[in-house]
């Protein structure tokens, strides 16, 4: 391919992951001709192929009380009810025929004696609710990737980083990339850009997913000036290894290992003592999350930083727990018996790492950003759990966002007609790319510089968060924005499969998304989800409000706020928070009883 | 511990011929493979290229050809190798673009000749396309593939002609063929009876050795070959 060609679509899909490919096969259904370009390889890169099985629908075929409206209320409650409504309610309402989507696909679910799905009872869940996908989710990742290229019109794109979106008079025309088997940028022009990139957990250090996922979706949609939705949301996942090192985050599913009708494991801290506060349920994330940290900061974690996860006392044999691991997909049970970690005779030392972006691209129920002709779908998307998240939604997201973004798109793309792509811009777009590429005597590797956000982030910006430190570290992006951004540089400027040059595309959008992040979390003074300021212990019902992140001239940004979309009256209807959890002191500002 | 790694490097760019290069490392006997790339990587040499993506045998993507046999590098520790050096190639019988990365087309293009879907053109029924236990378990360790290309470059037939669609793709192609939901078998099966199909393999077993999943590739090979012979999908 030339340097100068530019390929023509009506969609374009940024990213191969769940929502990706979701809307890829929604867009082509709805007759549109569909580009699909993912950094990585399609279902074997992003997040959702590292993802537990957990997919959230309210089938009721284990329990028939629970519906659709339940797990509404379940999703508000423990997002917080910081997530926008009218897209809560598109999650739960449509997981289930979403589900029924990829079953047809070839992606099986587990099932019961008598026939009907298994479903399992996650933290947050009022009644068993989530799917078991059968092989966890690469297998949906591969039933959704056959799905996807049975489709004549959808063109796939793979080992493409797309660096830049193009806009003509307001509206998207299309994007730039970088193509790593070339080494050459391509431009692609099109009425309609999905971004599908997923999140950023990759800016801290301790994470339990995989290295590409850093947030150069959400940057670039803040580029042509769409709007960012509560940035200062990472959600900390409870249980990701913190021993041995060279496996450090990798995630170890606790609600099964913990759950008494499961595992029936025990968490204890250091001095082997019982922490967790006596609730019915497993506490949730977030609230995992603060009393894990509770135990770490104040002296009692284990050698290594962290919790254990001890099965000894199980009630349940050896043969059991395999048994029940394997009913569940557990993720981890294989990778730990690689590294000759056995479970069933010694405890292991976990600690919460950063797991999934709650925050992001703000978007409607129809996935459309606040730029014309961009869409969001999946863990993108900024607005839509709140401050924590039930396990099972985010899988869930990706299938219903996906496909409410490919159709939308389609159907945009098909009555509007194609803007015209700027060769300037594209030119000039390509002109930077290969600044990276220049050897400077004073050159900083991207991976150094990767480290060096990895450490503000842990410092400043991770469970723990005040003002002064917020500061510094918004202080510290802009130094190295100034500082080390006009030194980056790849260590060699090869072209084909410089996997350098990727990460220094990144790195320099990770310095600025990093910024924004900080100074989201700096607007919220208060607690909230997985939101904890040190300085503001407290939730503020004033607080109950969105942080906005918008660009308004080239290096100036402003945040402000933005009410949350209600369908349902929450000075009137709102649930109270477990009586033994707010004992426990960590959940300050929450009505109680 | 200190050890060696062997590595084979090639950059299409530079004008020098593929060759190998040696690097020492510290190790921890914990350590696995691709650990100890990325810290190559990373340390002494940032224009290394090599494939990762989830690094905990998930994905797929880190298949390498280490001390001779296909492995994921992100599933085997150091311990493991048993000292000495450690050559690291990149998987066999596919073009090589640079370092350790080949090119997957042609793997993809084979694995997309066996029609790697559903077939079922009956209309649907109301609810599902039902199935027991027993129907699902016929297929189960097919299932389990992650098209990482272990097998497929392992294998002498696949290095002599790679028209053969190789292991992978009989594996993809079993998981339908015995699929009771799937009405494709007689279509597939005509595929795989021709000349680049089943009859390429002559029972090596290099396929199963080298599965990180642990299938029986080898089998499943030989079940497809059975029901060709037979018509029977038993």
């Amino acid at each position: 391919m030339s340097q100068n060609e530019v390929l023509e679509t009506d969609v374009i899909i940024v990213g191969a992951g769940g929502a990706g490919m979701r809307a890829a096969i929604a867009a082509a259904d709805e007759g549109a001709r569909v580009i699909v370009i993912t950094k990585g390889q399609a279902a074997r890169s992003g997040a959702t192929p590292m993802a537990c099985p957990s997919y959230q629908a309210a089938f009721a075929m284990e329990d028939d009380r629970d519906n659709p409206e339940i797990a509404f209320e379940d999703t508000c409650f423990e997002g917080r009810y910081l997530g926008d409504e009218n897209l809560i309610d598109a999650l739960t309402h449509e997981a289930t025929d979403r589900a029924m989507d990829m079953y047809s696909y070839g992606v099986k679910f587990r099932k019961q004696e008598n026939g009907k799905f298994l479903q399992v009872v996650h933290p947050g869940h009022s009644f068993e609710r989530n799917l078991v996908i059968m092989g966890n989710g690469y297998a949906m990742a591969a039933g959704l990737r056959r799905e996807m290229l049975k489709k004549p019109s959808v063109k796939l794109l793979e080992d493409v980083v797309v660096t830049r979106l193009l806009m003509d008079d307001g509206r998207i025309a299309g994007l730039v990339g970088l193509d790593m088997r070339s080494g050459n940028t391509i431009s692609v022009q099109a009425p309609t850009v999905i971004l599908a990139t997923g999140g950023y957990q990759e800016m801290w250090r301790w994470t339990d997913t995989e290295p590409g996922l850093t947030g150069e979706g959400v940057f670039l949609a803040y580029q042509v000036g769409a709007d960012l939705v509560d940035l200062e949301m990472m959600l900390f996942y409870p249980a990701g290894l913190c021993y041995p090192n060279e496996v450090e985050g990798t995630l170890v599913q606790y609600e099964g290992l913990l759950t008494k009708k499961y595992c029936a494991g025990e968490m204890l801290n250091g001095l082997g003592e019982h922490f967790l506060p006596h609730t019915q349920a497993l506490p949730v994330r977030d609230v995992m999350m603060k009393l894990m940290f509770r135990e770490i900061e104040e002296g009692r974690g284990t050698p290594h930083g962290g919790v254990y996860i001890d099965l000894r006392n199980s009630p349940r044999s050896g043969e059991e727990i395999r048994a029940i691991l394997t009913k569940l997909d557990s993720l981890p049970y294989d990778q730990l018996r690689d590294l000759g970690i056995d479970v069933e005779k010694e405890p292991i030392e976990v600690m919460p790492v950063t797991h999934y972006t709650l925050g992001g691209v703000r978007i409607n129920e129809w996935a459309e950003t606040t730029v014309e002709g961009l869409f969001a779908a999946g863990e993108v998307g900024g607005n839509i759990h709140g401050a924590n998240r039930t396990s099972g939604n985010a899988l869930a997201e990706t299938q219903v966002f996906g496909r409410r973004a490919g159709i939308r798109a389609a159907q945009y793309a098909l009555n509007t007609s194609r803007r015209p792509v700027d060769l300037t811009e594209v030119a000039q777009e390509a002109e930077r790319l290969e600044q990276f590429l220049t050897p400077l005597p004073s050159g900083i590797r991207p991976i150094e510089l990767k480290r060096k956000i990895k450490k503000i982030m842990h410092d400043y910006v991770h469970y723990r968060r005040n003002r002064e430190g917020l500061q510094t570290a918004i202080e510290a992006f802009q130094q190295l924005r100034v500082e080390d951004a006009p030194r980056l540089c790849a260590f060699d400027k090869h072209r084909i499969y410089n996997y350098e040059w990727e990460e220094a595309i990144e790195a320099k959008f990770m310095i600025e998304l990093g910024e924004l992040i900080a100074a989201s979390a700096l607007t919220r003074e208060e607690s909230r989800g997985h939101h904890w300021r040190t300085d503001f212990p407290a939730m503020r019902p004033e607080w109950e409000k969105h942080t906005i992140v918008r660009k308004v001239e080239a290096d100036q940004y402003e945040v402000s706020d933005a009410p949350v979309i209600r369908l349902k009256d929450r000075t009137k209807i709102r649930r109270t928070a477990d009586a033994a959890l707010l004992e426990a002191g960590v959940l300050e500002g929450y009505p109680g009883d | 511990m200190e050890v060696t790694l062997r590595i084979f490097r090639y950059n299409p760019e530079n004008g020098k011929k593929p060759h190998y290069e040696e690097y020492k490392v510290t190790a921890e006997p914990t350590d696995r493979v691709l650990d100890l790339l990325e810290y190559i990587k990373g340390n002494f040499d940032g224009t290394l290229s090599f494939r990762r993506s989830c690094a905990h045998g998930i994905c797929g993507s880190d298949a390498m050809r280490i001390n001779g046999h296909n492995r994921l590098a992100c599933k085997l520790l150091v311990k493991d190798l048993h000292g000495g050096k450690i050559t690291i190639e990149p998987i066999l019988g596919l073009r090589v673009i640079k370092d350790l990365i080949v090119d997957m087309e042609p793997f993809f293009e084979n694995y997309r000749s066996v029609l790697p879907y559903l077939i079922n053109d009956e209309p649907a029924p109301k609810k599902e396309r039902l199935q027991s236990s027993e129907e699902r378990e016929r297929f189960d360790d097919t299932t389990k593939c992650i098209l990482c290309a272990c097998c497929t470059t392992s294998c002498p037939s696949f290095w002599v002609n790679e028209q053969y669609v190789g292991p992978a793709a009989i594996v993809t192609a079993h998981r339908f063929i015995f699929d009771s939901r799937d009405r494709g078998a007689a279509e597939r099966l005509k595929i795989l009876s021709g000349q680049f199909g089943v009859y390429r393999c002559h029972t090596i077993f290099n396929c199963t050795e080298a599965c990180p999943r642990e299938i029986e590739v080898t089998q499943a090979i030989g079940e497809v070959k059975k029901a060709i012979a037979t018509g029977d999908l038993g």
